[in-house]
């Protein structure tokens, strides 16, 4: 099995492409830095959206994070090692404004009728007569995800949802490789033991 | 086998994040256990059900523009003194100007302040090593006339003697 992130940076952008953009965006080009943005913007906003859960303010700390990353690029050593960096930043923003806050609910203009986030479900095939069922698994994957401790959430997301390696997320958590290891296994087993009932193989 | 221990490595096996002589161990131990290749099959199914059905954000288009816009556009710190900003080279030649004038005058200052002070210190000396104009005077006919040269080097001698004379002294008890 092949290790993950190590020649795709992320949607349509190789590993190489993604270098040499960062190269670029470092001498100021802006559309080098819209490229690298396009390819980011949805999983670092996402990774903040599980932290945070508030749209809200995962939108306004994913605009931090890429004004910060664009101001910072010269610091960057070792372009090889932006994704980790990018999602370094992204959790700086997000323990330093919510680190002592408990998550906040979804403000109200973001909650369909049904008192859930408007947000897009990933698989956008689903059969008219599966709706129901399908909003409610939903509904258990989304509770299973955001009930897990913060400490197993944080690696679970970047592993499991953002495909990032182990160790990557051991550079931006700033744990031991053995450490999110065993936190990334605890993870999945109770993401597991949530939904269960609606395997095939239990 | 010990399949607690490989419980661990099989999530790491189904992220592909195991060596090649790793993943052939995980292989071998698979195909001649059934709970860890049950396990395995279980955490796999989990695993795309939960990509499958977790919802995700969209990025807002307007957050490019915005983050486009806020690199663009100068720092906070910068705004705040932006009407100085054709004048900034006179500003800061100004600014050394007064500082290197406010450190002259100091030492300046300094300069005259210790130059008063030695003086002042050579002139007591001097007066000091001087000898007096006029003779001492003394109290009551009965003292004999101090030694000339502790006097002219002690100018509380004529105090002492007077005292020692004072007809206003209190006799003790």
């Amino acid at each position: 099995m092949a290790k993950r992130s190590l020649n795709s940076a992320g949607a349509g952008m190789d590993r190489a492409t993604l270098e040499e953009r960062i190269r670029k965006a470092k001498r100021g080009d802006m559309e080098s830095y819209h490229e690298i943005y396009e390819v980011y913007a949805r999983k670092v906003l996402n990774y903040i959206y599980r932290m945070v859960n508030s749209r809200e303010e995962a939108e306004d700390l994913a605009q931090e994070t890429f004004v910060t990353v664009y101001q910072k690029l010269g610091t960057l050593k070792d372009n090889s090692k932006f994704e980790p960096w990018l999602f370094r930043i992204a959790r700086n923003f997000v323990y330093q404004q919510y680190r002592v806050r408990a998550p906040a609910a979804s403000s109200i203009d973001s909650i369909d009728e049904d008192g859930r986030p408007e947000i897009q479900v990933a698989d956008a095939g689903k059969s008219p007569d599966g709706a129901f069922q399908s909003r409610e698994l939903e509904d258990v994957v989304e509770g299973a995800i955001g009930d897990l401790p913060e400490k197993y959430r944080e690696v679970f997301v970047l592993s499991a949802l953002q495909g990032l390696s182990y160790q990557q997320i051991a550079d931006i958590v700033g744990r031991s490789l053995a450490s999110v290891k065993t936190d990334i296994h605890r993870a999945r087993l109770e993401v597991r033991r949530r939904v269960k009932d609606y395997l095939k193989v239990r | 086998m010990n399949c607690t221990r490989y419980a661990e490595e099989l999530t790491a096996f189904l992220d592909g994040e195991l060596s090649p002589a790793d993943s052939e161990r995980i292989r071998s131990h698979l195909s001649a256990c059934a709970f860890c290749s049950y396990e395995l099959r279980s955490l796999r199914e989990a695993a795309s059900l939960i990509r499958s059905h977790r919802r995700e954000l969209e990025a807002n288009p307007v957050t490019w523009r915005l983050v486009r816009d806020r690199i663009a556009a100068p720092r906070e710190s910068s705004r705040l003194f932006h009407f100085a900003a054709p004048c900034r080279r006179l500003l800061a030649l100004a600014t050394a100007a007064i500082v290197t004038l406010i450190a002259l005058g100091t030492f300046q200052y300094r300069q005259v302040q210790r130059r008063n002070l030695e003086h002042y210190i050579n002139q007591y000396i001097q007066d000091r090593q001087a000898p007096r104009p006029y003779p001492p005077v003394f109290i009551g006919p009965e003292i004999d006339p101090p030694n000339q040269n502790y006097r002219s080097s002690n100018p509380f001698a004529e105090f002492e003697y007077a005292l020692t004379d004072n007809p206003f002294r209190l006799e003790e008890p």
